[in-house]
C-alpha cells in the first residue's frame, strides 16, 4: 500500500558490525555521494547565501553589495506592498487549500467507486496535474477576455450578458481573486485526489462490510468509517498542499501577474518584481527569508507528521 | 469483484428501517444516470481549457478575434500550428525538449544509485540522510534561485539551456528518488541473496537482477521527473534568454507581449506542448496514480 512518504517510514537505522557490513557502508555512501554533493552545492548553498543576501543591499543584480545589517528587515516592517503581498499568500493559501481538499476528496471518493468508464475519471482527475502550470493560466486568461473570450461568449449567448457590456474579469480585484481562486483549487484538485484515492484503496473491504452489518447508512459510513481512516493522508496532504500553496508563482504570474494593479501579487510575484524588475538581490533574498521562514514551520511539521506515524 | 457494492448496498439498507438514507428511494437506473451525468461533468469541468485551446487552435485568425468569441471553427485549418512550428515557437519546443529529456536521464541515473542505497543497503545515519533529501525538496525555490543566478552566471551558463539543465537534474532528485525507493522495496530480497549465492557482487545484483525488475517503475518515475522539468516556470523564466525560452516561458511571454494577434497561434503552441503529455497519462494512468503517492510530494 502506497501511503505518503511510505518508504521514509521503512527505513532502519542500522550500525555495521563485521567487516561485510562496512564494506556495505561503503558502496552506500558511494552511491549517494553524487546526490548529497549536488544537493549539498545546488540546494543548501544557495539557502545559506540567500540568507546572506538578506544582509546585503545596494548594487545590481548581486554585483557591488554592501553590508546593510538589518536595514532590509526593518524595510519590510514599513513596506505596504510587502504586507499586502503577505496577506495574499496567506488568504490565497488558506481558500484554495481549503477548496482543493474538498473537491479533491469528493472526485477522489467518485473515481473509488467501481463503474465502466473509471479509467476515464481517473484520466481526467490526473489531467490538470500534468498541463503546464504557466501555460494553462495563459488559456484561462484567454477564456476570461472581456471580448474574445469564452466565458463572456458564452454568457452572451444564453442571453446572461449584453455584449455591449462584457464583464472586465480580471479588470476588478474581486473578480480575478475569485478566479484566482477557482484557477488554483482546479490545478491542483488532481494532487489531493491521488493522495486520498491511494488511502482509499488501503481500507479494506472488511471494515465497510462491518459497518454495513453493523446496520450503517453511506452518510454514516463516510462520516464515521471512511474520513477517519484516512485522517492521516488527508493531514500529510493538508501540510504538503499549504506549503505547495505559499511558494504559488506560475499560476498568477501568467494569469495576472499581480494585477490588477497589486491586488493579486503573492509573496512569490513581489520577490520576482525585486530581483528581475529592480535587481535588488539583497531585498529580494530578505522577502525570499521571509517565505522559507514560514514554509520552514509547515516542513517541520510535515517530518513530526511522517515521524510519529512511522514510530506506532 | 463481479458485483460493485455500490448496487448491493441499497437492498441492505432498505431492510433496516432505522438506517436514514435516501438511496433505496432511487432506482439503480437513475443512480447509474446520475453516476454518468457527474462523469460527464468532471470531464468537461477539467479538459474545458484544452478543448478550448484546441478549437481556437484550429480557427482562422478573423474567427480568433470575431465578437462575440466564435465557439466553433466553422472552417478548421491547421495553418495556426504552421505558423506556431515555423516561428520562435518551434525553436522553444526544441529547447523544452532537450531541456527536458537531458535533465531527466541524470536525473534518474544520479537517483536510481541513491534509492538503491536507501532502500537496500544498510549504513548508520540513513534516516538523517533521507530526511536532509526530502526536506531540501520542499524548500520554496525562491529561496536558491538568486544564488543559483550568480553562480550560473558567475560561469557564463546564463543564456545557455545547462542554466535549466543543471538545476532541473538537481531538483528533480528527492521526487525521484523516493518513489524509486517505493519501487525497489516491492521486490523481494531473496532474488540478490540467491545472486550473491551465484557469486555476483552488490552492484553486479543491483544492475543485473534488480534494475531490469523495476524497469515499469523507472519509466513512470522518469515520465513524472520529465513532466515536472516540461513544466516548470520560475528557473526557466530567470535564467533564459529569447535563443533559451523553453515553451512555458515563450507563449507566457507571447501572450503579454502580442496576445491580441495571435490567438490561433497561441493555442496551437498551448495545445502541442500538452498533448504529449496527456498522451502518456492516458496510456500510463494507473502507473502514475501509484509513483505519484509514493513520491507524494511536489506538483
Amino acid at each position: 500500500m502506497a501511503t505518503i512518504g511510505a518508504p521514509l517510514l521503512q527505513v532502519k537505522e542500522s550500525s555495521p558490525r563485521g567487516p561485510l557490513e562496512r564494506r556495505e557502508e561503503r558502496l552506500a555512501w558511494l552511491m549517494l555521494l553524487p546526490v548529497i554533493l549536488a544537493l549539498l552545492a545546488l540546494g543548501v548553498y544557495p539557502v545559506l547565501s540567500t540568507l546572506w543576501f538578506s544582509f546585503q543591499q545596494g548594487g545590481s543584480f548581486g554585483l557591488g553589495t554592501t553590508s546593510a545589517g538589518l536595514a532590509n528587515y526593518l524595510r519590510l516592517l514599513h513596506d505596504e506592498q510587502f504586507w499586502s503581498a503577505l496577506r495574499f499568500s496567506l488568504l490565497y493559501s488558506l481558500v484554495t487549500v481549503c477548496g482543493q481538499m474538498l473537491c479533491g476528496t469528493a472526485l477522489a471518493l467518485f473515481a473509488n467507486r467501481r463503474f465502466r468508464g473509471r479509467w476515464l475519471a481517473r484520466a481526467a482527475i490526473l489531467f490538470p496535474w500534468a498541463i503546464p502550470t504557466a501555460t494553462n493560466s495563459v488559456i484561462w486568461a484567454y477564456m476570461f477576455n472581456d471580448q474574445y473570450g469564452l466565458i463572456n461568449s458564452l454568457l452572451e449567448h444564453l442571453g446572461l450578458l449584453n455584449p455591449a457590456h462584457p464583464i472586465v474579469w480580471l479588470g476588478s480585484a474581486q473578480l480575478a481573486t475569485l478566479l484566482i481562486y477557482v484557477l488554483a483549487i482546479w490545478k491542483a484538485n488532481s494532487l489531493v485526489a491521488l493522495l486520498v484515492l491511494a488511502g482509499l484503496q488501503g481500507i479494506p473491504e472488511e471494515v465497510y462490510e462491518a459497518a454495513r452489518v453493523d446496520g450503517a447508512s453511506r452518510w454514516q459510513i463516510l462520516w464515521r468509517v471512511t474520513l477517519p481512516l484516512l485522517r492521516p493522508v488527508l493531514l500529510v496532504t493538508l501540510i504538503l498542499r499549504t506549503i505547495e500553496s505559499l511558494q504559488a508563482f506560475d499560476l498568477i504570474s501568467a494569469f495576472t501577474n499581480g494585477g490588477p494593479g497589486n491586488a493579486t501579487q503573492n509573496l512569490g510575484l513581489y520577490i520576482y518584481l525585486q530581483i528581475q524588475q529592480f535587481g535588488d538581490f539583497g531585498y529580494g533574498s530578505t522577502i525570499a527569508v521571509v517565505l522559507t521562514a514560514i514554509t520552514l514551520l509547515f516542513i517541520v511539521l510535515y517530518m513530526r507528521t511522517l515521524l510519529r506515524t512511522s514510530t506506532r | 469483484m463481479a458485483l460493485a457494492p455500490t448496487t448491493t448496498a441499497p437492498a441492505t439498507e432498505s431492510s433496516r428501517p432505522t438506517a436514514r438514507s435516501r438511496a433505496p428511494l432511487l432506482k439503480p437506473l437513475t443512480r447509474q444516470t446520475l453516476l454518468y451525468l457527474a462523469l460527464a461533468v468532471i470531464i468537461v469541468v477539467q479538459f474545458l481549457p484544452l478543448i478550448w485551446a484546441l478549437l481556437t487552435s484550429l480557427m482562422t485568425p478573423q474567427e480568433t478575434t470575431s465578437i462575440p468569441a466564435t465557439l466553433w471553427p466553422a472552417h478548421p485549418t491547421l495553418s495556426s500550428y504552421i505558423e506556431a512550428l515555423q516561428g520562435d515557437i518551434g525553436r522553444y519546443y526544441l529547447n523544452s525538449i532537450i531541456a527536458s529529456l537531458v535533465s531527466t536521464l541524470v536525473t534518474m541515473v544520479l537517483a536510481t544509485l541513491a534509492a538503491y542505497a536507501f532502500a537496500r543497503l544498510r549504513f548508520r545515519w540513513k534516516r538523517l540522510a533521507l530526511l536532509f533529501v526530502v526536506s531540501l525538496s520542499l524548500f520554496p525555490p525562491f529561496s536558491q534561485v538568486i544564488p543559483l543566478y550568480m553562480m550560473l552566471q558567475g560561469v557564463h551558463l546564463i543564456g545557455t539551456l545547462l542554466a535549466l539543465i543543471i538545476p532541473y537534474s538537481v531538483f528533480g532528485l528527492p521526487m525521484a528518488i523516493l518513489m524509486l525507493m517505493a519501487f525497489l522495496q516491492e521486490v523481494p530480497f531473496e532474488y540478490e541473496e540467491a545472486a550473491a549465492l551465484d557469486g555476483m557482487s552488490r552492484l553486479g545484483a543491483f544492475v543485473r537482477v534488480v534494475l531490469p525488475m523495476i524497469i515499469p517503475g523507472l519509466f513512470t518515475t522518469a515520465v513524472i521527473v520529465f513532466v515536472g522539468d516540461w513544466n516548470e516556470y520560475l528557473f526557466a523564466l530567470n535564467y533564459t534568454t529569447t535563443a533559451t525560452y523553453t515553451l512555458p516561458v515563450g507563449i507566457v511571454i507571447l501572450s503579454q507581449t502580442e496576445f491580441t494577434t495571435n490567438f490561433g497561434v497561441l493555442s496551437a503552441a498551448m495545445v502541442m506542448s500538452v498533448v504529449p503529455l496527456v498522451a502518456l497519462i492516458l496510456l500510463l494512468e494507473r502507473r502514475i496514480v501509484s509513483g505519484l503517492t509514493a513520491g507524494g510530494l511536489k506538483g
